[in-house]
C-alpha cells in the first residue's frame, strides 16, 4: 500500500519552504521499509503482537478437547502459531477455547470464568456442541451453544474438528486480530 | 475366592428359589425376579456364593405397565456369568432397599437411579443427585417427564 | 492445634475443579484439609451430562449407536460394541467371521490410543510434562490407522449392528506397519525415561493404595483392578466376538498403589500389540467383502432386556437395552460405565493423603468424564 509521507529532510538553514508535496522530497512506505523504517500505528502493532501469541485458558469439556490436545502435541504443535502455553488461571489467559459440550450445570462455571479474564479477550467455539448443542442440542441438560453464554468470535465445525480444522480457526482469529473492521474474515496469509 | 468356591449357575439356582420371593425366570438359567422383601437377603446369598461384582443396577420405566424395574446385575471375578435380578415396584410407591450393606458398589448406582427415577433406597447413607444439581426439580428419565425449557435450550423433541 | 498435635494448622475446604488442569476433564472434588492433610473427599459429577441414556429414547438404534462413541471418547470403537452386541443378542443375528475380528482388531488399536492417553496425562499431571508427547505420537500412529480405515480419527462409528462399516484396506495395512515398527522402540525408551525416575516413585510408591476386598467391593474393573491383585479381564475370562481363538495373557500387579496402576497399563500395552498382531494374522486368511451379517433395514427388535458386557480400556462397559416390540426406539438403553464405578472409592481413598498426592490418584485412575457422566 503506497503511503504518501510527508518528510523534508532539513537544508542548512532551516526547513525548506514551499509546497509540501514536493514530490522528490516524499518517500513512499516501501520505499521506507527497504530503508528498515516502519510506520504503523500503536494499535495495529499491539494487535500484531497480540495475534501472535495468544495464551489459551485451559477448558477441555469433552471430546473436542482432545483433539485439541492433540493440536497441542508434536505432530501439529499449536505453539508454532503463538497458543504457546495453556494457563491455568483465566486471569493470565486471552482466548477461552471453548471445546465440548455445555451442559446446564457446568453454564455458571463458563459464565464466571469468561468475567473472570481480563479485556481483551476472545472466545472460540470448537466442535458442533460448542457451536449449537450438537447432537444434544434436544436434551434436557445442555445449553445450545457457547453463544449462548459467552460472545463466540471464532466457530470451528467438526464433530470433533481435526487438529488441522482447529489450527486453522486459531489462525482465523488472528486474522480477524489484524482486521477488526472486516465484519467476515476470510482467511489471508498476513 | 478361588475359582472353586464360585457356586455355578446351577448350584445358585438351586439356593436361590429356596428364598421366599425369589423366582426363577422361564427360559433362562440366570435371571430371577424378586420381591421388595426378599432382596438383600438374595443379594447377601450371591456374595456368599462368590459373586462379588455388582456390575449395575438400574431401572426400565415401563409407564404402560405402570411399574418401574429394578434391574441389578451382580457377577463374579472369575468368569462370565451375570446373575441378574428384577423386581418391580409401583410407580407411586418408588421405594426399595439399599443394597450398600451388601456391596460398596451399590451407593453411586443407587444414587444416580435415584437421580433420574427418583426411586428411593431406603437405608442408603447419602442419597442425593448425582448427576444433576441439587436444587434440579423432576427425574429426567421418567417417561412422563417434562423438560424445563428456558433461554439456553435449542429445539424441542418432536414427540 | 491440628489434630497430631504438632504443629498449628488450619482446617479449610478446597474445591478441585470443575476447570482444573489435572483433573481429566470436568470432574470437581470438594476436600476438607487439614493443614495439607487431607479429611474428607467427595466428588461431585454430572458437569458433562448431556442426557445420553433418554436422548437414545428418541432415536432409532442407529441413530443412537454414533452416541456411543462420545462415552469413552478417547476409545470410540470400544464403545459401540457394548450396544451392538446387546441389541444384536435380542435380535438374534450372527455376526461373519471377518467383521467379528475387525471389531476386534480395531477395538485393540483404540484401546492402544486409549492407554496412550492415559498414560501420557499421568506423568503430566505429576509434572514431568515431556513425558505426555512420546506416547501421543504413538496414538498418532493409532489414529493414522482409523482414520485410513474408516475416515475418522476419534469418535469413528466404526461397529454397526451386524458387522461393521468398512473393509480393510491397503492404506490401513500401511499405518498399521508403521505402527509395528513405532511402538516397541517406544516402549522400551519410555521404560527408560520413567521407570527409575526418583520423583516419579517418591510421588506414587505408597500412594493411595487400594486392596484387593475393596476394589471387588467397589466394582473396580480394568486396569485399576488388575493392579489391585484381581485377576480378571472379560476377553481372557468371559470372551465375547472372537477372543477364546486367541491367548491372551494377563498382567496383574499386587500393590495396589499408583505405581502399581502406572506399571500394570505398561505391560498391558505390550500384550496389546501382540493381541493386535494376531488378529491382524488372523485377519488376512478371512475373505475380503462379507462384513455384515444379515440384518433388516429397520431395526424393530422383539420385546426384552438384554445385557452385554465387553472389556474397555478403562474398565468393563456393560449395555442393557430394554426393547418394547414394538417401535423403532429403544424403550430403555443403560450403560454400564466402568469409569464412574471406579471414581466412587475417592471418598474412602483420599482421606489421609496430601494434596499433591490427590493429583496422583486421579491421574493413575484414567478417568474420562463423558463416560462418567454419560
Amino acid at each position: 500500500m503506497a503511503l504518501k509521507t510527508n518528510i523534508r529532510f532539513p537544508q542548512r538553514g532551516g526547513m525548506p519552504e514551499g509546497d509540501p508535496a514536493n514530490t522528490h522530497d516524499l518517500l513512499t512506505q516501501e520505499e521506507l521499509e527497504s530503508r528498515g523504517i516502519l510506520f504503523t500505528s500503536l494499535d495495529k502493532l499491539f494487535r500484531w503482537g497480540a495475534g501472535w501469541s495468544l495464551w489459551p485458558l485451559q477448558f477441555g469439556l469433552a471430546c473436542c478437547a482432545i483433539e485439541m490436545i492433540c493440536t497441542t502435541q508434536s505432530r501439529f504443535d499449536m505453539s508454532r502459531f503463538g497458543y504457546e502455553v495453556f494457563r491455568n488461571s483465566p486471569r493470565q489467559a486471552d482466548v477461552m477455547i471453548v471445546a465440548g459440550t455445555i451442559t446446564e450445570k457446568m453454564r455458571p462455571a463458563v459464565e464466571l470464568l469468561y468475567h473472570q479474564m481480563p479485556e481483551p479477550k476472545w472466545v472460540i467455539a470448537i466442535g458442533s456442541c460448542a457451536i449449537s448443542g450438537g447432537p444434544f442440542v434436544d436434551s434436557y441438560s445442555v445449553v445450545a451453544g457457547a453463544d449462548k453464554v459467552v460472545p463466540v468470535d471464532v466457530y470451528v465445525p467438526g464433530c470433533p474438528p481435526r487438529p488441522e480444522a482447529i489450527i486453522d480457526g486459531m489462525l482465523q482469529l488472528k486474522a480477524k486480530l489484524s482486521h477488526p473492521e472486516r465484519k467476515q474474515v476470510v482467511r489471508d496469509d498476513k | 475366592m478361588t475359582n472353586n468356591e464360585v457356586k455355578t449357575k446351577a448350584q445358585v439356582a438351586a439356593a436361590m428359589t429356596k428364598i421366599a420371593g425369589v423366582a426363577a425366570i422361564e427360559g433362562t438359567d440366570c435371571e430371577y425376579t424378586v420381591e421388595a422383601s426378599a432382596l438383600i437377603q438374595a443379594a447377601e446369598y450371591l456374595l456368599g456364593a462368590g459373586y462379588e461384582f455388582l456390575a449395575d443396577i438400574t431401572a426400565v420405566d415401563y409407564l404402560a405397565a405402570g411399574h418401574f424395574r429394578l434391574l441389578y446385575q451382580i457377577a463374579n471375578y472369575h468368569n462370565g456369568d451375570i446373575i441378574t435380578l428384577k423386581l418391580d415396584i409401583p410407580r407411586e410407591a418408588a421405594e426399595a432397599d439399599s443394597l450398600c450393606g451388601v456391596y460398596a458398589a451399590a451407593n453411586w448406582l443407587e444414587r444416580e437411579v435415584y437421580d433420574m427415577f427418583g426411586i428411593k433406597f431406603a437405608g442408603h447413607p447419602d442419597l442425593r443427585r448425582i448427576l444433576m444439581w441439587d436444587g434440579y426439580e423432576g427425574w429426567p428419565l421418567r417417561k412422563d417427564f417434562v423438560q424445563q425449557p428456558n433461554k439456553y435450550q435449542g429445539r424441542r423433541r418432536l414427540d | 492445634m491440628s489434630e497430631n498435635g504438632n504443629a498449628y494448622s488450619e482446617r479449610y475446604t478446597l474445591n478441585l475443579g470443575p476447570q482444573h488442569p489435572s483433573t481429566h476433564g470436568v470432574l470437581r472434588i470438594v476436600a476438607d484439609f487439614d493443614g495439607e492433610t487431607c479429611i474428607s473427599a467427595d466428588p461431585v459429577i454430572g458437569y458433562l451430562h448431556r442426557g445420553m441414556e433418554k436422548l437414545l429414547e428418541s432415536r432409532t438404534y442407529p441413530q443412537g449407536l454414533p452416541y456411543t462413541d462420545r462415552l469413552d471418547y478417547l476409545a470410540g470403537v470400544n464403545n459401540n460394541l457394548p450396544l451392538a452386541l446387546a441389541v444384536e443378542k435380542l435380535l438374534g443375528v450372527e455376526i461373519p467371521e471377518r467383521a467379528s475380528l475387525l471389531r476386534m482388531l480395531t477395538c485393540e488399536i483404540m484401546r492402544l490410543a486409549s492407554y496412550m492417553v492415559g498414560i501420557g496425562i499421568y506423568i503430566m499431571d505429576l509434572g514431568a510434562v515431556s513425558g505426555v508427547f512420546y506416547p501421543f505420537q504413538q496414538r498418532e500412529y493409532a489414529l493414522e490407522v482409523m482414520s485410513a480405515l474408516c475416515g475418522a480419527r476419534m469418535t469413528q462409528g466404526y461397529i454397526r449392528f451386524g458387522g461393521v462399516q468398512a473393509d480393510w484396506n491397503d492404506e490401513a495395512e500401511a499405518a498399521l506397519d508403521v505402527l509395528y515398527k513405532e511402538l516397541p522402540p517406544f516402549i522400551e525408551m519410555y521404560h527408560k525415561l520413567i521407570d527409575e525416575n526418583e520423583i516419579f516413585l517418591r510421588r506414587t510408591k505408597g500412594v493411595g493404595v487400594i486392596t484387593a476386598e475393596r476394589a471387588k467391593s467397589y466394582a473396580l474393573t480394568g486396569p485399576n483392578l488388575r493392579a489391585s491383585g484381581v485377576d480378571y479381564d472379560l476377553r481372557r475370562d468371559a470372551p465375547y466376538c472372537l477372543y477364546d481363538r486367541f491367548t491372551i495373557k494377563v498382567p496383574v500387579q499386587q500393590a495396589g498403589d499408583c505405581h502399581a496402576r502406572y506399571a500394570q497399563r505398561m505391560l498391558e500395552v505390550e500384550e496389546i500389540l501382540k493381541l493386535i498382531k494376531a488378529i491382524h494374522a488372523a485377519l488376512k486368511e478371512t475373505e475380503p467383502g462379507k462384513i455384515m451379517g444379515a440384518v433388516p433395514k429397520m431395526l424393530r427388535p422383539p420385546a426384552g432386556e438384554a445385557y452385554a458386557q465387553t472389556e474397555n480400556p478403562k474398565g468393563i462397559m456393560g449395555c442393557l437395552v430394554a426393547s418394547d416390540g414394538k417401535g423403532v426406539n429403544p424403550l430403555r438403553v443403560h450403560f454400564r460405565r466402568p469409569s464412574f464405578d471406579n471414581i466412587a472409592i475417592f471418598s474412602e481413598l483420599m482421606p489421609g493423603h496430601k494434596v499433591a498426592d490427590l493429583i496422583a490418584i486421579i491421574a493413575s485412575f484414567d478417568i474420562v468424564l463423558g463416560e462418567i457422566d454419560g
